[in-house]
């Protein structure tokens, strides 16, 4: 989908070029706080979901079904009765699972390839060009698609089809990084001290290329949270009565007139997981372009 | 590329009797007739009708599921005519003679009448019908077990008398074809092969196609040459309305706000929890209790843990189904605890309660069968194995009804509290199909069977069932059962036969093969300018040949 | 740090080096038009791979890829439905002539039948292209509106404004399609009434449709935009226009606008590619015709004909839209015109 090559594209377009602007950190500076607040929540919702609810995500209660906002029920309860913000603080581990290891996935395959692309010469780096040419040209939810039509669909293949979907887009950034560590003064300063070819791979190269992957991934784990989670919405991912919230989103959908909060908390959850790691994403891409320009 | 599988949400048999319309208790609009009109019926206007799925086919013979029916009652006249009271009544069979030994009928077919594409009607052309729905390659969904197996040849023998011949005697021949899932068609129109005619069958019915974009809409206009209109039609000639919009709006909750906003005349289907606040808008609610079995939950007699009757049982007992079904669907459903829905003939009413709602059964049930122990979960386990039963369902919302879903869900939570672990699996359509021919799975969702008489039993529990006809999703086979079935069959004294059916309801439901939830209901919703909408006798298909809307 | 264009695929490299050191590179008409042939190759080369791709799917498929092309087992082919699949595909015989055959179909435009829609799948996709290319066109040009308004207005125009732009746009962008569907449907359509709920016909239906895939778009867009904005607004020659006595608005209009643009203009090539995902979910949600809702019904009903044809279909469409863009580009920048 859209977001999910976009954050990539952008990644592409920004982190080559330098960023000047020191007002650029000051107005994210709060961001980054609420952000880490924020992802902090998510952890002990995923460490420990009963510290943070107190009623159980499946416990249905037909009589309270559809119950509004209140004190007991900070989120309402939906169709079933369930307390809406348990199941959101429970849906956060498969909520977030699909989308972190579907990043992982992409990352990996993305700096095999990137890697062979930017060191192994002309033309292994020209054919993996074409290859992740033609992978860009199978929208992510496409390749998703096409995925579940011949393999069916399981938490694997919206996994590996996310992940699959997500690889050209940072391939082509560890591409670039590669190229630009290998031309960097200090890699000649490792060639001049005498530095074999491997270990100025291995230890100057690599290292320093990867480091914006940190970045990366911050910045890809929302568009991936979103993602997978839109295959919930189309039926192909987490079956109920599992809090994933996706599945919530498409269950409350039918609600939408009668009993918003069933369909509004669960999305705000997405939206607020990709707002925080997308502006902590660009807060550390700034400071570590900041201090790659030093270097 | 039949949809065998239609008969989750189709396949009416042999509908014989008229079910009362009825506003239920928990909406407040007012109690509307089959009729309803008030005033003087206008000719002219455009309908906006929302149907909530689509048809890949538009000729309710090629397959056979209930949108394909709903839009053939518009376009298609059938040989013979159900009214009120399951009588039979003419149609496009002026009459008919049947043979003492019950296998031969020959019909009179009406004069004078054109296809809408200028194709006279006569006994040849019924005679193409005939042959072609009980042929497998047009893959009808009704004439499995129902035709085909009785249906001999016709025979044309005057141009408007047709002969047709049975193997074995059929009581219910008649009663199929008074069904809209066997509209007489246009033999040209059917020689152009089967996209063509799925795109746009031709039929001698009040309306006929004019433009058909697949998933989207199918825009039919007044056959202004209707000269068929049936005996139970208010008024003969043709429709009143010149234009009938037939929208596919999967999303129920869009559909209700199109009615809510004045954007369609006629909904399909308005959801249940938007009951209330539609009442409160003076919009209407048509509901029409399809007899038959209800919709429910079948079970898998070969499939373990489901092959042990303790199971079956303590399942039905800890669901508190008929609470669940209440909170889920908003109370808009009466609750059906027997294997036949209140209206089929010889209903047994003193099974209504043969399951009431108890975890102290279901648990003393499955102590006495060995499921003593519990894992960690608080699951049961017998000798390691965990109390596990799949219900696998339509991932389509359109196929699965988001309350159903809900219900499943309440189902879910109130079998845990025996111990039984209930686990939902959503899958494709296709893959949904696969697994109900194959019968490699342990329950079927959503599953029910339309149709008037308590011979359903034999259709979905019997032997025969199983072996030919495919339509025994419980894979259940009883010697008794089957011998009570066929006698009532051939039982031509009714209190006998009602005895017979009787023992039969008995049996069905102390085997526990179902979890049976509530009837399949046509429900309709309509603005209050909007009159003379029907559900035909037959199958309770809407027909719009009376319809009308009064000026704002 | 500057990538070296090594002569690969990648149009964001050429960007890079095109761009990154505005105005340090002298760059002609000549250059703009071979870029441009270029992208036309890569173009077919990427069909073609997009090509090879579906063949392998096809033959990864589960069991007989005969039944799968007619239609998947559940649909019960026909002994002689299966002959004249296993036929036409040569799937009897060797995977390379049946390569050579499936490539030749696809060059004759030959995409098989669809079991689900009961016809060509040319037609049916021939039927459905136009809603889907109507509604990525206009929620495109409508994300280039929305960015660049956001841009104009709020770049460089105190703490606030700059503040309140730049996070209106990152929210934009965490918006799920699907949420954001469903809530402008529940204001704009249930609750307000200014749009018909099932979405209405011709413009009006097109309203909310596009709005949802463009708001999400919009925010990439000027966040990549916005950057550039604020560069271009410190180089010399905004310095020197402004020194000339040309207004603000003069200024960010006629000379930063442009040069903000150009990494967004290279995004559109695969937006429009990535918009047709979003179409899958926004024709499901509206009910609207289109490749999207078809590829999904493809899908859920395994009609491998279908799902391989809309697949190819949308690889098309980022080639072409890659070339467009490219063609687009040689009128926008400035250096890749001849003086």
């Amino acid at each position: 989908m859209t977001t999910l090559d976009s954050s990539a594209a952008l990644l592409g377009a920004g982190t080559s070029r330098p960023v000047p602007t020191a007002s650029a950190f000051r107005r994210l500076r709060i961001g980054p706080i609420l952000s880490v607040l924020f992802l902090l929540f998510l952890v002990v919702a995923v460490v420990d979901p009963s510290l943070l609810a107190h009623y159980q995500p499946l416990a249905v209660d037909p009589a309270k079904s559809l119950e509004a906002p209140s004190v007991a029920h900070l989120f309402g309860t939906d169709e079933s009765g369930r307390d809406v913000f348990s199941r959101v603080v429970y849906g956060a581990t498969p909520s977030l699972s699909i989308g972190l290891a579907a990043t992982a996935l992409g990352l990996a395959i993305a700096i095999v390839l990137g890697a062979l692309a930017g060191l192994g010469g002309r033309v292994v780096d020209a054919i993996i060009g074409r290859i992740l040419e033609i992978l860009f040209a199978f929208p992510a939810l496409l390749l998703a698609l096409l995925f579940v039509t011949i393999f069916g669909a399981s938490v694997e293949s919206l996994i590996i089809s996310v992940g699959l979907g997500s690889a050209p887009g940072y391939a082509r950034m560890v591409r670039g990084q590669i190229l630009a560590v290998k031309s960097s003064p200090y890699v000649e300063a490792s060639y001049v001290l005498g530095h074999s070819r491997w270990r100025v791979l291995g230890r100057t190269v690599l290292p320093n290329a990867m480091r914006p992957l940190l970045v990366l991934a911050t910045l890809g784990i929302g568009q991936s949270i979103i993602w997978a989670s839109s295959l919930s919405f189309l039926g192909l991912g987490a079956a109920p009565p599992a809090p994933e919230w996706g599945a919530m989103l498409a269950d409350g959908r039918e609600f939408i007139s009668t009993a918003w909060w069933v369909e509004l908390f669960p999305g705000a959850m997405i939206v607020f997981v990709t707002l925080a790691t997308t502006s902590l994403g660009r807060y550390l891409q700034r400071r570590l372009e900041g201090r790659g320009a030093d270097a | 590329m039949s949809r065998k599988l239609a008969l989750r949400r189709t396949v009416p048999i042999v509908v014989v009797a008229l079910v009362a319309v009825s506003i239920l208790s928990a909406c407040a609009g007012q109690p509307s007739s089959l009729t309803a009109s008030n005033g003087k019926p206008v000719f002219g206007g455009t309908l906006t009708y929302l149907q909530d799925r689509s048809e890949t086919c538009l000729d309710p013979e090629d397959g056979g599921d209930i949108p394909q029916a709903m839009i053939g009652q518009q376009i298609t006249d059938d040989l013979v005519y159900e009214g009120p009271g399951g009588t039979i009544e003419p149609w496009l069979a002026t009459k008919w003679t049947i043979s003492p030994d019950g296998l031969t009928y020959t019909f009179t077919i009406k004069q004078g009448v054109k296809f809408t594409d200028g194709t006279p009607l006569n006994a040849a052309a019924v005679k193409v019908n005939l042959d072609r729905v009980v042929d497998p390659k047009t893959g009808s969904s009704t004439d499995g077990g129902y035709i085909a197996p009785f249906y001999a040849a016709s025979k044309v023998l005057e141009p408007y008398v047709l002969q047709v011949n049975l193997k074995q005697a059929d009581t219910a021949l008649l009663d199929v074809l008074a069904q809209g899932y066997i509209g007489i068609e246009s033999p040209a129109g059917l020689a152009r092969g089967e996209t063509k005619n799925c795109n746009d069958p031709i039929g001698t019915g009040p309306f006929k196609i004019q433009s058909y974009t697949p998933n989207q809409q199918v825009v039919l206009v007044r056959n202004p040459n209707y000269n068929t209109a049936p005996p139970g039609s208010a008024h003969k000639g043709p429709a009143y309305l010149s234009k009938l919009i037939w929208k596919i709006v999967p999303d129920g909750t869009v559909r209700n706000a199109a009615l809510l906003k004045k954007q369609a005349d006629v909904i399909y289907y308005p959801p249940a929890e938007d009951w209330k606040s539609d009442a409160a808008s003076g919009i209407q609610i048509l509901t029409h209790e399809r007899p038959g079995s209800p919709n429910g939950i079948t079970f898998n007699v070969q499939a373990a843990p489901l092959n042990e009757l303790a199971v079956r049982q303590a399942v039905i007992y800890a669901s508190n189904e008929a609470v669940n079904l209440k909170s889920a669907y908003f109370n808009t459903y009466p609750y059906v605890g027997s294997p036949l829905v209140k209206g089929t003939p010889d209903y047994d009413a003193a099974l209504q309660g043969a399951y009431p709602a108890s975890v102290a059964k279901a648990n003393a049930l499955l102590d006495k069968a060995g499921w003593t122990s519990r894992n960690a979960a608080g699951y049961r386990t017998k000798d390691g194995r965990e109390l596990k039963i799949a219900i696998p369902y339509d991932s389509d919302a359109g196929q699965t009804a988001a309350e159903d879903l809900t219900l499943y869900q309440d189902i879910q939570a109130s079998e845990k509290t025996a111990g039984i672990d209930i686990v939902l699996h959503p899958i494709s359509t296709t893959v949904l199909d696969g697994l109900y021919e194959s019968h490699k799975y342990q329950t079927l969702a959503g599953d029910y069977w339309i149709t008037n008489t308590p011979d359903v039993l034999r259709t979905l529990f019997s032997t025969q069932a199983l072996k030919f006809y495919g339509t025994n999703g419980d894979d259940y086979s009883n010697p008794k059962l089957d011998d009570l079935l066929n006698r009532a069959l051939s039982e031509q004294d009714p209190s006998n036969r009602a005895a017979l059916y009787t023992r039969a309801q008995e049996l069905v439901s102390q085997q526990a093969l179902q979890l049976n939830l509530y009837p399949a209901e046509e429900r309709l919703a309509y603005n209050a300018n909007v009159h003379g909408i029907t559900a035909d006798y037959a199958v309770g298909l809407p027909d719009f040949h009376d319809t009308w809307i009064s000026k704002p | 740090m500057t990538t070296v264009s090594t002569g690969s695929v990648s149009f964001e490299d050429d960007l890079d080096s095109d761009f990154t050191t505005t105005g340090a590179r002298t760059s002609h008409s000549q250059r703009g038009w071979r870029r441009l042939v270029r992208t036309v190759g890569s173009g077919i080369l990427v069909l073609w791979g997009a090509a090879t791709v579906t063949f392998i799917a096809i033959n990864a498929m589960p069991g007989n890829p005969a039944v799968a092309m007619a239609g998947g087992a559940a649909s019960h082919p026909s002994k002689a439905v299966i002959a004249a699949v296993t036929r036409e595909y040569g799937f009897d015989q060797s995977l390379f002539v049946q390569y050579l055959l499936y490539l030749l179909r696809l060059i004759r435009g030959n995409f098989g039948f669809s079991s689900s829609q009961k016809m060509p799948v040319a037609d049916v996709i021939a039927e459905s292209i136009w809603p889907t290319v109507l509604l990525t066109a206009s929620a495109l040009l409508l994300a280039w509106i929305l960015a660049i308004a956001s841009c104009l207005l709020t770049v460089r125009r105190g703490r606030f404004a700059t503040s309140l732009g730049s996070g209106l746009e990152v929210l934009s962008a965490a918006l799920p399609q699907y949420w954001l569907g469903i809530l402008l449907l529940e204001i704009f359509a249930f609750s307000l009434g200014w749009i018909p709920a099932t979405g209405g016909d011709g413009a009006v239906g097109l309203i909310l449709p596009a709005f949802t895939l463009a708001i999400p778009l919009a925010g990439f867009m000027s966040q990549v935009t916005r950057d550039e904005f604020d560069l271009a607004l410190e180089q010399p020659f905004v310095i020197s226009a402004r020194a000339r006595g040309m207004s603000d608005w003069g200024v960010r209009l006629r000379h930063v606008l442009r040069h903000a643009v150009l990494p967004g203009l290279t995004l559109s090539g695969w937006a429009l590619g990535s918009l047709i995902s979003g179409a899958v979910i926004v024709e499901t949600l509206y009910s609207r015709n289109g490749l999207g809702g078809v590829l999904l019904v493809g899908v859920t009903q395994q009609d491998m004909p279908l799902t391989v044809g809309v697949t190819l279909i949308v690889a098309l469409v980022y080639v072409v839209a890659n070339v467009v863009v490219d063609a687009l580009y040689v009128v926008v920048d400035p250096r890749l015109r001849s003086r």
